[in-house]
């Protein structure tokens, strides 16, 4: 057996963990080895040392601290337990946060669809000889407001006598304006 | 421990008076500081009291109660390393080598007490400049005479690696007590 192999069975050869052979080969080292034998006379030495260090008897007085501690825990509350309490209200405010958010987004968002529903009716294409409806615009011409000005605005766009097709732009119908394509065939009104 | 757990009055104070030896024994020899290792003892067995509904059945109570111990004691060493609480390598050798000249010199028998504490206490504080994870794998195997399963389980670590760390702790301290162990050997 090699030096290095008797050293590392040192510890099992403490801990009477060897097998009979590894017991033979590491004694047969020992007493033909010096240095191995006064390494090993030092590693038991060093562990028998540790293992005669007497024992630290707990204080007289340890059982009521003990005693003490715990009834103070029972009557503190935990520190697990306390801090899920600590944090309960604040998911709950935060679960409330959210439904109230999302609330508000779906009721934003039906109220934006709102509008545009009503106004689907209006976009109107019309195709063939047919008169164009005019949408009131009392802003069109400042001073100038009901029927009167509707009946301005319709003669300055467009002539009602001409076969032109319309296309009334469905997304906003409060202001317009007449495009015509260059053969005049076509007129879209955007609004 | 059962009986703790369902709040029997007098199982708790049995069950402190059966374990804090040991467990004082634990955190004295892994500090090499008495009176911390009484404060840790408490704080052990408050601990064990606190949470006597989470022992699981069946799993060994020294086991349980061990971790604990070696929890704290962790925490408190780590504690000590961060403020810098500690004595230096060089005092322990100096230490050491005053021991062994006081050991050498003596006319009288070695086995004196004066000559027995002072070599209790340079091997108490040479244990604890044993690096921490190996320390409490010594302490638990070579003081408290735990099987290496048992400090596996304490440690939350497999079976090899405790056997490494206790064969390099045994290592360590070897080293350290040389001067003691080559003055003492001496006829």
């Amino acid at each position: 057996m090699i030096c290095d192999r008797a050293r590392r069975l040192f510890g099992a050869c403490w801990d009477d963990e060897l097998t009979q052979a590894e017991r033979d080969g590491l004694e047969g080292h020992l007493a033909s080895c010096p240095r191995c034998r006064t390494e090993y006379d030092e590693f038991s030495r060093a562990l028998e040392l540790t293992a005669s260090l007497p024992r630290i008897e707990a204080s007289a007085d340890l059982m009521d601290r003990v005693l003490a501690g715990a009834r103070h825990a029972t009557t503190a509350p935990d520190i697990v337990r306390e801090a899920g309490v600590r944090w309960a209200p604040v998911a709950v405010a935060a679960a409330g946060a959210v439904l109230v958010v999302a609330a508000v987004l779906i009721g934003s968002r039906l109220e934006w669809k709102a509008p545009a529903s009503n106004q689907t009716p209006q976009m109107v294409k019309i195709e063939g000889p047919l008169e164009p409806r005019i949408v009131q615009n009392p802003r069109a011409i400042p001073g100038k407001r009901g029927p009167e000005a509707s009946q301005l605005n319709s003669e300055n766009l467009f002539d009602p006598d001409k076969n032109v097709e319309f296309i009334l732009d469905p997304v906003a119908l409060r202001r317009g304006r007449v495009k015509r394509d260059p053969e005049g065939q076509q007129a879209i009104i955007t609004f | 421990m059962d009986r703790v757990a369902v709040d029997d009055q007098k199982a708790f104070p049995e069950l402190v008076r059966r374990f804090q030896g040991r467990v004082t024994n634990l955190v004295s020899r892994v500090l090499n500081d008495r009176e911390c290792a009484d404060d840790l003892a408490q704080e052990v067995f408050v601990r064990v009291f606190v949470h006597r509904r989470n022992y699981r059945h069946g799993s060994k109570f020294s086991t349980w109660i061990f971790t604990i111990a070696a929890n704290l004691a962790k925490n408190e060493i780590r504690r000590r390393v961060r403020r810098r609480n500690w004595f230096s390598l060089d005092a322990l050798e100096e230490t050491l080598k005053d021991r062994a000249i006081q050991l050498a010199d003596s006319t009288e028998s070695r086995e004196t007490t004066l000559e027995r504490e002072q070599l209790q206490d340079a091997v108490g504080r040479a244990i604890v400049t044993v690096p921490e994870k190996y320390r409490l794998a010594l302490v638990l195997r070579d003081i408290e005479g735990l099987p290496y399963e048992e400090i596996a389980q304490v440690l939350g670590i497999p079976g090899g690696t405790v056997r490494s760390r206790i064969n390099r702790a045994r290592g360590m301290l070897k080293h350290k007590l040389q001067p003691l162990l080559a003055k003492a050997g001496d006829p």
